[in-house]
């Protein structure tokens, strides 16, 4: 999910710099390490901040069942089961790499994220098959390969707001680029990311600056689909946009139920800032202005040059 | 697109009489579909800076032009207003001040 900085213009210009690396350690700080108790409130367990997979019929209350029913999609969707090497990109607060090691035999669940309270949090996890770097993904240099690679919503931390088509192909090739030499042979990707759909592109600014998406961008299908050219090939893609429109839902209705906590954490102005978000992330996947894209791919081990 | 200062007082303004409305109807019932048309006609008038007869009930908001900053206003105060929750994406269904009415009145 995407981060809702306060608006602080040294962040953004900070961020900015980062060629190609996407978000920068500092933006990515200044969200997620001063809120792992606010998180707490309103996620579920598994501290996923990332679109669930409900089922029809589903009250709000499987949140938890929902997020680890997408876990698991996506180890099955990238072949990870009783793998040796995964990768998990954004590894967040590692409740997947849990889940890698835990659950589906993997022997060893690598992950990376910028933010430091993740790290110390998936460290103190003591699990001799979960490995955590804070790093930046395009710094991350493996001494072997993965058998598979998971990204759920790092996507929409590799490129800055305003960045014209071709520049933001540019970076997201690069980051495929890395896939592509991280994976061993016939490896698969499973990635999850919020994508534009059905808005043009000039207004994309104005739904930007309303507070929803400060400081990322979200690709377009077609961005993705022509950044993977002669790299990966895709297999499937779902858009499960009612999925988000839901899970939103659920973080909105925990957060206002335990809003004098979250109050007590950040205080009324974020809590309420929050709120409005979820509201406008609600309306967004429910219109189809954005959509939720889940996408398998497979390496393409002979790209024709 | 902001909502104007003036046009916030405005619509605080109006809010803050509903409020004491309701805080005067001392029976305290649920709102009814014809109340809440009212409120919507008359946020709808303040906030589009219209005339009331030009509020049409029986077409979808979405020909107001109301953008989603607007929209969540509204459905936040409508809200406060009811004591219950509103769904935000209520405004995206095509609704109109009838059917919304109705549909709040029935959930």
């Amino acid at each position: 999910m995407n981060r809702l900085t306060h608006k602080n213009p040294e962040v953004s210009t900070q961020a900015i710099e980062q060629d190609y690396k996407g978000t920068s350690a500092e933006a990515i700080q200044y969200h997620y390490d001063d809120g792992n108790d606010f998180f707490r409130v309103w996620l579920d367990n598994t501290m996923a901040y990332t679109c669930a997979m409900w089922e029809k019929g589903e009250g709000l209350e499987a949140l938890e069942t929902a997020q680890i029913r997408k876990l698991d999609f996506h180890i099955n969707q990238a072949k990870a089961k009783g793998a040796k090497r995964v990768l998990d990109i954004g590894c967040g607060w590692g409740s997947l790499l849990r889940r890698l090691v835990e659950v589906h035999g993997v022997e060893k669940a690598v992950g990376v994220t910028l933010s430091k309270a993740q790290t110390k949090h998936v460290k103190s996890f003591k699990n001799p098959g979960i490995e955590v770097y804070l790093e930046n993904w395009a710094d991350h240099h493996p001494e072997e390969l993965y058998d598979a690679i998971l990204g759920i919503e790092v996507i929409e931390h590799i490129v800055q707001v305003g960045l014209p088509e071709t520049e933001k192909v540019k970076a997201y090739r690069n980051f495929f680029e890395r896939c592509h030499k991280w994976l061993k042979p016939g490896g698969w990707m499973s990635l999850q990311t919020i994508v534009y759909d059905n808005m043009r592109p000039e207004n994309f600014s104005q739904f930007l600056t309303t507070e929803v998406f400060p400081e990322s961008d979200h690709a377009t299908l077609a961005e993705l689909v022509k950044a993977r050219e002669r790299l990966f090939e895709i297999v499937a893609i779902r858009n499960d946009r009612q999925d988000y429109e839901l899970t939103c839902k659920a973080w909105l209705s925990r957060l206002k139920k335990n809003r004098t906590a979250a109050i007590n954490v950040v205080g009324s102005e974020v809590v309420a800032r929050y709120e409005k978000y979820l509201k406008f992330c609600m309306i967004g996947f429910h219109t189809g202005s954005i959509n939720l894209a889940r996408i398998a791919m497979r390496r393409i081990d002979k790209p024709c040059k | 697109m902001e909502i104007k200062a003036t046009q916030m007082h405005q619509l605080s303004t109006v809010y803050e009489s509903q409020k004491e409305n309701a805080q005067g109807d001392k029976s305290n019932h649920p709102k009814t579909a014809a109340d809440i048309q009212e409120w919507l006609v008359s946020y709808l008038t303040v906030s589009l800076e219209i005339e009331p007869e030009n509020v049409d009930r029986t077409i979808p908001f979405e020909n107001y032009g109301l953008d989603s900053l607007k929209a969540l206003a509204l459905t936040g105060d409508l809200e406060d207003w009811l004591g219950y929750e509103v769904d935000p994406t209520l405004m995206y269904d095509s609704h109109t001040i009838e059917t919304l009415a109705k549909h709040l009145v029935e959930e």
